[in-house]
């Protein structure tokens, strides 16, 4: 065969690949859509059956009989509506799930190979909240594939369960350890009863574990906890400190005001975040403080000094606009916080067409 | 009987409204966007309106606002029906003038409640 042949033939052979590639592609998505609606048209005969069941929770459920898929597809649309509903009609749906044995097979599959299916009963078990599923899930925590255990730090956290805040915090300077910030969620999720643990952990528990539950307490804006954070500004962990600010400025407690203060004169690597902290509670009693930092060599400890005298009531508004006037240092970041400050109150409806500016 | 409209992007929830206050004796119109509901507006006579707030082609709290601009709907009950329970988004409900709040996950019993309660409070 001479040249051109041989690049004819691969050239052939090219165009035929192409050509069959794009065939498999419209194929595979042909044959994606057509499972897609088959799965729709099923979950439009299931929905009346649970969703009478959900309206009526004294009521039985009766799936029709659409072959051995409506079990798989009930599952998959209890799911579903177990994060929609709550009270009797989400007690009724987990009672049905619980008698057809679902529970059963989800704490099974969760111990079973297969990343998905895994995923899906920890899922299921978690919005099921049953104490019983805790171990299952517990379980998840230990397994060596990161994946996986983020997957059971999920589904422990819709339990609900105060039980497994210990658990929960461990696993985040484990050896076999999940982000932090996946773990905070999940403690968000357990609710006011995860409260007293994580108060617990403020004062008994790594750094680590005592930053999540800091920050996890300020999300929560656990008021009962603001001295247990207080107690945290002096501790020997930056990351803790951090969080311990920030939860107090979150809780806007006032009896954090005076140990903020405190906490910004003694530290300098916690400026910004204090200040800011300062800033969310809006006690008038930082306004001086505050007002000197306008002052600061660090340009966005400035700025930030001035974003919070906005919050700081008529008091702060008063020493930006005193700073603002006097021209001195300060001056530039109180003007740019006012102004800032006064388009916030506009209106938002405000017609563009009724401005008028003026003619210079 | 009283007619309400439901507009929710969620066929779950849709149904699951729909079903519900048919069970206790109401018409209930049915409609998964915003649109939709303006649409259905123009054609039909509501006693009440149950929006979700975050709907395709128009938010509920624009169909709210909507709602609100035309006189004859001024003493029409508006429910916001949502996920959203941020200080801020309760706040732009009021603004856009919902009369209440419903956030998800919900109680279907209590959904009827306080439509009903809402309800008696309009008639005279």
């Amino acid at each position: 065969m001479n040249g051109i042949q041989v690049m004819t033939w691969s050239l052939a052979i090219l165009v035929a690949a192409m050509l069959a590639l794009l065939v498999l592609t419209a194929l595979g998505r042909l044959m994606r859509h057509r499972q897609r609606r088959r799965r729709d048209r099923l979950r439009d005969q299931l929905r009346p059956s649970v969703v009478a069941l959900l309206a009526d929770p004294d009521g039985e459920l009766q799936l029709p009989s659409t072959g051995r898929r409506s079990e798989d597809l009930f599952e998959v649309l209890s799911l579903d509506y177990l994060s929609k509903v709550r009270g009797e009609s989400r007690d009724a749906l987990v009672r049905e799930l619980e008698a057809r044995g679902t529970v059963d097979a989800a704490e099974r599959r969760v111990a079973q190979r297969g990343g998905v299916r895994r995923a899906s009963a920890a899922e299921l078990l978690g919005r099921c909240g049953l104490p019983r599923s805790r171990d299952p899930l517990l379980e998840l925590l230990l397994h060596r594939s990161p994946e996986v255990r983020r997957v059971g730090v999920r589904a422990l956290g819709r339990l609900g369960d105060a039980a497994t805040v210990g658990p929960l915090l461990a696993v985040v300077d484990a050896e076999r350890s999940v982000p932090s910030s996946i773990v905070t969620q999940s403690l968000v999720r357990v609710g006011a009863s995860g409260i007293p643990p994580l108060r617990s952990a403020l004062r008994t528990a790594s750094p680590a574990q005592r930053a999540v539950a800091a920050e996890t307490l300020g999300l929560e804006r656990a008021v009962e906890a603001v001295p247990d954070l207080i107690d945290n500004l002096d501790g020997e962990d930056a990351e803790v400190r951090v969080r311990a600010v920030g939860a107090l400025g979150r809780i806007g407690d006032p009896r954090a005001c005076e140990p903020l203060l405190r906490s910004l004169r003694a530290d300098e690597s916690l400026s910004i975040a204090t200040i800011h902290a300062l800033g969310a509670l809006g006690d008038p009693g930082a306004v001086p403080r505050l007002s000197e930092l306008l002052d600061d060599a660090r340009h966005d400890v400035a700025t930030a000094a001035a974003e919070s005298l906005t919050r700081c009531g008529p008091d702060g508004l008063a020493a930006l606009r005193r700073c603002a006037d006097e021209g001195g240092g300060g001056s530039r970041q109180a003007r740019a916080a006012i102004a800032r400050h006064e388009l916030g109150r506009l209106p938002s409806n405000i017609d563009a067409d009724a401005i008028q500016f003026p003619v210079t | 009987m009283s007619h309400v409209l439901i507009a929710d992007d969620d066929p779950d929830i849709r149904e699951l409204v729909r079903f519900k206050l048919e069970q206790a004796g109401h018409e209930v119109t049915a409609v998964p966007d915003g649109a939709a509901a303006m649409s259905a507006h123009e054609n039909s006579t509501f006693d009440l309106v149950l929006l979700d707030v975050m709907m395709p082609r128009m938010t509920g709290l624009e169909v709210c606002a909507a709602l609100r601009a035309d006189p004859a709907m001024s003493s029409v009950p508006i429910l916001m029906l949502t996920a959203k329970a941020q200080e801020r988004d309760v706040d732009s409900g009021f603004a856009s003038g919902a009369d209440d709040y419903i956030l998800k996950p919900f109680s279907p019993r209590e959904l009827l409640t306080r439509v009903n309660a809402a309800l008696s409070r309009r008639r005279p």
